[in-house]
């Protein structure tokens, strides 16, 4: 019934097929909480994966996309020997937007777990539906500190929590000479999270912050606030961009003469193996903290890297490994529950014993908090072959969540 | 460089940019009475095709030349097919069809290039920085000051100075007149709707290594253009050149600075001049 | 503006059952969340709340001749009254909701103020630039307004004592505040105002020679139509649980111009009828082809320069048609 139920749902509804089709599918779809128990466990995986793209941040959400699409490729698209359906659904980085496709995803796909989104802001509008609505929810972008605070039960965030990065950041700057900071982010949740959190630690850490800016989402000439800078300069800059802004303001920034005069410093989506190909030599040199260096040297990583180059020309990215990680943490926990993910408590439960060895090193989940606990490298910019690749120059091990998230 | 020049520098480029956009826009409200909503979807038609140009040609000044063509054929197939038969009818009709193609564009350019947010390179022979009084500015910046400078010069020369300008202008001012004079006034209808748009389009190319090549650009800029000609004078060239620049500075300078209200001064502004003095700074009075 | 003549009060028609449209479509209302899922059941629900809103444009564009291109405008303000009344000051969304309606009518009564005094071109780009204010106000009062992350986390009221989580009796209360806008419209266009307002938009001279005070006329036109807006924006807060400044957006402007223009100026039920093709053709249109906005954009132009009357006269001469034949 299952799969009838979902290609009626797919079918473009003229009239008639409406009053036919849901007709039929009206008895299941009425009460979404009994189908999911009782339906049977044979058809295949639906993944809802809700991101961005298209907009300036759109490139990331491809290759989130495309790492899902490399553990399944590695796996023969199957999941606990289940096959998986991908239904992909673009949030345009807009939260009104992002809540009608989860609903789309939730009521009308009736998918199995979603992935994502990309945006803090979107993930926080998200939250009031998923936790009544109850469907394993696994975010592989959004890094808003506040999020694991919530204690959705459904919900593990199988990536990094803005804290968790900016924070070692700025301990870092200010153990190593870096006296003055201007920070500079773009002006939604995210930035202004972890904005705060580098701040934070780097005030602590006897640092002082000359300012901060927030530019507007979708700002794409930053001449006026990199002029700025300028007339300020600071020892350095923290900067927070995502997607084209990364590429453009990182470029603006030689443009302008910067380079070399304020050290160029930022949250990890401003200096990715994504954003390098928008950047190319503006970027190096410049420091980032991350959960994840494509030049990790690691058996794991290198297999990934491998598997990654029959895709793409260029190394994995933060959120590539995001996307792939997360489907291998979804095909553990199936494996546990014997491929049965329809029993969306037992599924959630066995996520949340996940332990393993990822790309990015290893990873495992706050019993509390459901945020993932892992490495937080700092990264430096080089040239190496004509190619631009982050390199590991120190590590900060076993990173969890912040602090004041746990009771 | 001083604090204050340099940004003054970067209002320049940004008000020049507006200046290619809303000069166009000005003409066309001068002289055919038509609040072009599409005016922006031009920009962006521009910067478009200036992509695949560029990708063909891998020449940045071949686009230069080459993507207005195109749009400026479009917004004459436009006038003709569209536009002229809603002269007879209400202004209201003609906004609301310039807003309907918009949409169109939108999803035309979607359709032929996609969703994602391009980037058009500068030239190579502009891609460094210059070290100009003390401090580094971008060579492709210095040219658009340039470029844009020489536009207005010669549009300025065009209209005040030539015989076409005279055409123009009387068409502007007194339609009824010019036709009576034996003015081929439904030619020169399209031709200016062509040439406001192929402005537009060459500024949708001139733009694109600064503000990027996107399906949303086309708002991005049309609501500043906006502000431009309601500010400076809508129909008034030297209205549009002083409005933009006064737009230019106040949105860089307001950026940096008072990043909480500029916008919000800059739409009051906007609502103050409509009311206080609706033609603008220097629109002539009656202009339609 | 040349509105076409359809006729603006929908009465009866010499040879045309008077009723059996209407009941046709009440039946249907009421049985459709039992046809569909829950998510269909809230496709139409949204539809409902913005056809509230295109209704209300209508008053002003149809019957006021008032083109406004920052509509948008009212339908945020009374979204994010009722959000911030909920969050910020704890009170209950039917508090919300009036203050929601109160808070529109009176940005419409100081935006129509000012509206009222120009005429044309300067109007509608007036309006425009009130909508786009309000709009950056949206975004960067960040502390207020949550900028552009918009302001989420309020749960849906209870009704008569059921929750108003559950789609169904949501989309019946949405269908509820459907029916009574759509009545008191109709009941606002055949008063006295009403035939003002019209006498208005056909010849305002000839109205002010007779003594009317045109100002006053428009200024109440804005007032009313603001009004329904706003409780249009609460709703759809409600509904969503979240609101952002996109709802005050130029492109929301021109989303319930669309509607309004689509279903048929003038027709009241027309933008109606508009909003319905626009939603459910974004949603439908959009699982077969990409290019939907495509397709309303040549709908919409063929409906500026052809189909004056829009869908809405369209399938009334369609059906008058049928019945002379």
């Amino acid at each position: 019934m299952s799969k009838t139920e979902s290609d009626i749902m797919r079918i473009v509804p003229s009239r008639r097929a409406v009053l036919q089709g849901t007709a039929a599918a009206a008895a299941l779809s009425f009460d979404a909480s009994l189908a999911r128990v009782f339906a049977q466990t044979s058809g295949p995986i639906k993944i809802g994966v809700l991101n961005t793209f298209t907009k300036s941040v759109g490139l990331f959400g491809d290759t989130t996309f495309r790492g899902i699409e490399t553990y399944l490729e590695e796996h023969g698209n199957k999941i606990a020997g289940r096959a998986v359906e991908l239904i992909k659904e673009d949030d345009e980085f807009n939260p009104q937007v992002g809540l009608q496709k989860m609903r789309k995803l939730v009521e009308s796909d009736k998918v199995h777990v979603i992935l994502g989104p990309l945006g803090s802001h979107i993930a926080t509008a998200m939250i009031g539906y998923m936790k009544q609505s109850g469907t394993p929810w696994i975010v592989t972008g959004a890094g808003s500190t506040a999020l694991t605070k919530e204690r959705i039960p459904s919900m593990y965030r199988a990536t990094l929590s803005n804290w968790q990065v900016a924070n070692p950041m700025g301990t870092w700057e200010a153990r190593n000479g870096i006296k003055d900071v201007v920070v500079i982010a773009s002006d939604f949740l995210a930035g202004h999270d972890v904005a705060e959190a580098f701040s934070a630690t780097f005030e602590k850490g006897g640092g002082k912050i000359a300012k901060q800016v927030f530019p507007p989402v979708g700002t794409n000439d930053f001449s006026a606030y990199i002029t700025d800078i300028r007339s300020i300069n600071p020892a350095a800059m923290y900067g927070f961009f995502a997607g084209s802004e990364a590429g453009r303001f990182v470029k603006q920034f030689q443009q302008f003469g910067l380079k070399g005069k304020v050290k160029l410093t930022g949250f990890q989506s401003m200096l990715d193996s994504d954003t390098f190909p928008l950047q190319g030599a503006s970027a190096v040199g410049g420091l980032s903290s991350s959960i994840y260096c494509e030049t990790l040297d690691t058996p794991e990583n290198k297999h990934l890297i491998e598997l990654y180059s029959r895709k793409s020309k260029e190394l994995p990215g933060i959120f590539t490994e995001s996307g792939y990680t997360t489907m291998r943490i979804i095909d553990d926990a199936a494996k546990l529950v014997g491929g049965n993910i329809e029993n969306a408590a037992e599924f959630c439960k066995a996520i949340g014993k996940t332990n393993i060895v990822a790309p990015r090193g290893p990873v495992r989940f706050d019993p509390e908090t459901h945020q993932a606990i892992q490495n937080v490298y700092i990264r430096e910019v080089h040239e190496e072959d004509g190619k631009f690749v982050n390199k590991v120059i120190d590590v900060v091990k076993d990173v969890g969540d912040y602090p004041g998230n746990k009771a | 460089m001083d604090l204050v020049v340099s940004q003054l520098l970067n209002g320049l480029v940004y008000g020049l940019l507006l200046f290619l956009l809303a000069s166009g826009l000005s003409l066309i409200f001068g002289l055919m009475g038509v609040v072009n909503l599409a005016h922006g979807s031009f920009f962006m038609l521009g910067a478009f095709i200036g992509l695949s140009v560029v990708r063909y040609t891998g020449s940045f000044w071949w686009a230069l030349v080459l993507a207005p063509i195109p749009v400026a054929l479009i917004a004459a197939a436009i006038e003709v097919v569209f536009l002229r038969h809603l002269y007879k009818r209400d202004r209201t009709d003609q906004v609301l069809l310039t807003f309907g193609l918009s949409f169109v564009f939108t999803d035309l350019v979607e359709w032929g290039w996609g969703k994602d947010t391009f980037s058009l390179s500068e030239p190579e022979s502009l891609e460094n920085s210059l070290q100009f009084l003390g401090g580094y500015f971008p060579q492709y910046r210095l040219a658009i000051v340039v470029f844009g400078l020489a536009v207005a010069l010669f549009l300025w020369l065009l209209i005040e100075k030539t015989r076409v300008g005279a055409m123009v202008r009387a068409g502007i001012d007194d339609t009824r007149t010019a036709m009576g004079i034996g003015l081929n006034v439904p030619l020169i209808l399209t031709t200016t709707f062509a040439s406001g748009a192929a402005l537009a389009g060459l500024a949708g190319v001139v733009a694109g290594p600064i503000l990027g090549v996107y399906s949303g650009v086309d708002v991005e800029v049309l609501i500043p253009a906006f502000i431009v000609i309601v500010i400076g004078g809508m129909g008034s060239l030297k209205g549009a050149f002083v409005g933009s620049l006064l737009i230019g500075i106040a949105d860089t300078f307001g950026k940096a600075y008072m990043p909480e209200a500029s916008m919000f001064l800059i739409y009051a502004a906007m609502i103050i001049v409509l009311l206080a003095r609706p033609n603008g700074l220097f629109g002539q009075a009656g202009s339609q | 503006m040349s509105v076409p003549r359809v006729d603006p009060l929908p009465t009866r028609i010499p040879g045309r059952k008077p009723l059996v449209g209407e009941f046709a479509f009440f039946v249907i209302a009421l049985a459709w969340p039992f046809l569909v899922g829950s998510y269909g059941t809230g496709l139409i629900t949204e539809t409902l709340i913005f056809a509230i809103a295109a209704m209300s444009l209508d008053l002003l564009m149809g019957y006021g001749g008032l083109v406004s291109f920052g509509h948008a405008a009212f339908f945020g303000v009374g979204a994010y009254a009722l959000a911030l009344s909920g969050v910020k000051l704890g009170l209950n969304p039917w508090a919300g909701i009036l203050i929601a309606v109160v808070t529109s009518a009176v940005a419409a009564l100081v935006i129509g103020y000012f509206c009222v005094r120009v005429s044309g071109v300067a109007f509608f780009m007036l309006t425009l630039a009130f909508g786009q204010l309000l709009y950056s106000g949206a975004v960067k009062w960040r502390g207020i307004t949550g900028g552009s992350d918009g302001v989420g986390g309020f749960a849906r009221p209870q009704l008569a004592g059921v929750s108003l989580d559950d789609p169904m009796y949501m989309y019946f209360a949405c269908l509820l505040a459907f029916a009574l806008s759509l009545w008191l419209l109709r009941r606002i266009i055949g008063s006295q105002f009403g035939h003002a307002l019209v006498g208005l938009r056909e010849n305002e001279t000839r109205m002010r020679a007779l003594g009317y005070s045109t100002d006053r006329l428009k200024l109440c036109a804005f007032v009313i139509s603001g009004m329904f807006a706003g409780f249009s924006g609460a709703l759809y807060a409600i509904y969503n649980s979240f609101i952002s400044p996109d709802a005050l957006s130029f492109a929301q402007s021109g989303m319930f111009l669309l509607m309004v223009v689509l279903g048929g100026v003038g027709s009241l039920v027309g933008p109606a009828i508009g909003a319905a093709v626009f939603l459910l053709m974004k949603q439908f249109v959009s699982s077969h082809t990409e290019h939907w906005l495509l397709i309303v954009g040549l709908v919409f132009i063929c409906c500026v320069m052809f189909f004056r009357s829009g869908i809405y006269g369209f399938l009334k001469q369609w059906r008058e048609r049928g019945a002379r034949a």
